[in-house]
């Protein structure tokens, strides 16, 4: 398409719109009105952008708490069942602790059949709602030597479950872990 | 119907005016959608801003609580002990009860935190009195505490500590940390809980 530049030319020119605009004047008002309105609005998309990801910057703060404490409870509750104090060899060999209350009710660890790599005996626990909104679990995995010589605790949090009576992260799910190995 | 435009276009007079009015509605939608936008995404920004400082807050609530525990436990004659003491201290304080829904504050201005400090000066007090469980922000310091003695002003925040005893394992303690605020008299919260247990040997 051939550019007629003296009638581009003619569009910049100073001077009053006559009345019959004519030939290539015409409608310019409407095309500035719409390019103006464009750049507004993609200002308009940036801003409600940055507002965007602000939201989600500040639900991820708050989601990977309710993560790390189900976690962290998760973890205690272990440690918990693990001292001496309580039950004698607990989690060696096939010893699970006979009765554990974790949140006030009761959890039953059960032995895996093959131990972690490194490890003579694995037991694992999951704990479901958690956490203020009731909705976070998490899973414990304590591997431990027969002698008694090294035990690591893995607890894997998870802010949001599927399901109230399962550990199972949904796909926006925020996951903390926290080890302990002694 | 040819005829016509074809008459429309030869008579051009008040196309400028007609242009000019469809270019204004144009122009105003899109500054009124602007606006809008704008007013917005600054309110969810505040909103944002808000709740990261909510949660961070809440976080500290239960750290606070957790480091009590530690070092009771830790320091105490026998890691029982400790325990007892400890869950004697902050159940003292009837509010702290999560039964009651209130909520509870701590001494967070002690300086030191060692556990002659928590023995002697560490005081549970109830949110129901005076607003005692707002939180006051101090530039200085870049610090926010529950002591409205000190030149600051209030954050608009309150943080309330409650504690809930397991009824199958006394050696459990379940600690909430609710932060709230109000933004045009919509009040939002954020709650995290930890479960402590006496797990020290």
């Amino acid at each position: 398409m051939k550019i007629n530049i003296k009638k581009l030319k003619n569009i910049f020119k100073k001077r009053p719109a006559p009345y019959g605009a004519e030939g290539s004047r015409s409608g310019f008002v409407l095309l500035f009105a719409v390019v103006v309105s464009s750049i507004l609005l993609s200002v308009a998309l940036g801003v409600s952008n940055i507002a965007l990801k602000e939201m989600l910057f500040s639900t991820s703060a708050k989601d990977g708490n309710e993560a790390f404490y189900a976690a962290d409870t998760a973890a205690e509750c272990t440690l918990f069942y693990d001292s001496s104090s309580l039950v004698d060899n607990a989690f060696i060999g096939s010893n699970p602790p006979p009765l554990t209350y974790c949140d006030n009710r009761t959890f039953i660890f059960t032995k895996k059949s093959v131990p972690d790599i490194g490890f003579d005996s694995t037991f694992t626990f999951t704990i479901y709602r958690l956490g203020s909104s009731g909705k976070s679990c998490a899973t414990v995995t304590i591997s431990k030597m027969n002698d008694n010589s090294k035990t690591k605790v893995t607890s894997v949090g998870y802010n949001n479950s599927q399901t109230l009576i399962s550990c199972i992260p949904t796909a926006a799910s925020v996951q903390r872990v926290i080890e302990v190995v002694y | 119907m040819f005829n016509y435009f074809k008459q429309k276009n030869k008579n051009k007079s008040g196309f400028t005016l007609v242009e000019t009015l469809i270019a204004i509605s144009i122009f105003s939608m899109s500054i009124v959608a602007l606006m809008s936008v704008l007013a917005t995404g600054i309110a969810d920004t505040n909103y944002a801003k808000n709740k990261i400082i909510a949660s961070y807050l809440a976080e500290e609530g239960i750290e606070y609580i957790k480091n009590m525990r530690d070092t009771y436990v830790i320091y105490g004659s026998t890691s029982t002990q400790g325990w007892n003491d400890f869950k004697l201290k902050i159940q003292a304080q009837p509010a702290c009860k999560s039964v009651s829904g209130i909520g509870c504050n701590f001494s967070d201005s002690l300086g030191v935190f060692d556990i002659a400090t928590l023995q002697s000066s560490m005081n549970f007090s109830s949110c129901d009195n005076n607003n005692a469980c707002s939180l006051y922000y101090y530039n200085t310091l870049g610090k926010y505490s529950y002591n409205h003695s000190l030149p600051g002003v209030d954050s608009g925040f309150t943080r309330k500590i409650m504690v809930t005893e397991s009824a199958n394992n006394p050696l459990e303690l379940k600690v909430t940390s609710v932060v709230s605020w109000s933004k045009n008299s919509i009040s939002y919260n954020v709650a995290f809980s930890d479960n402590l247990l006496k797990w020290k040997e």
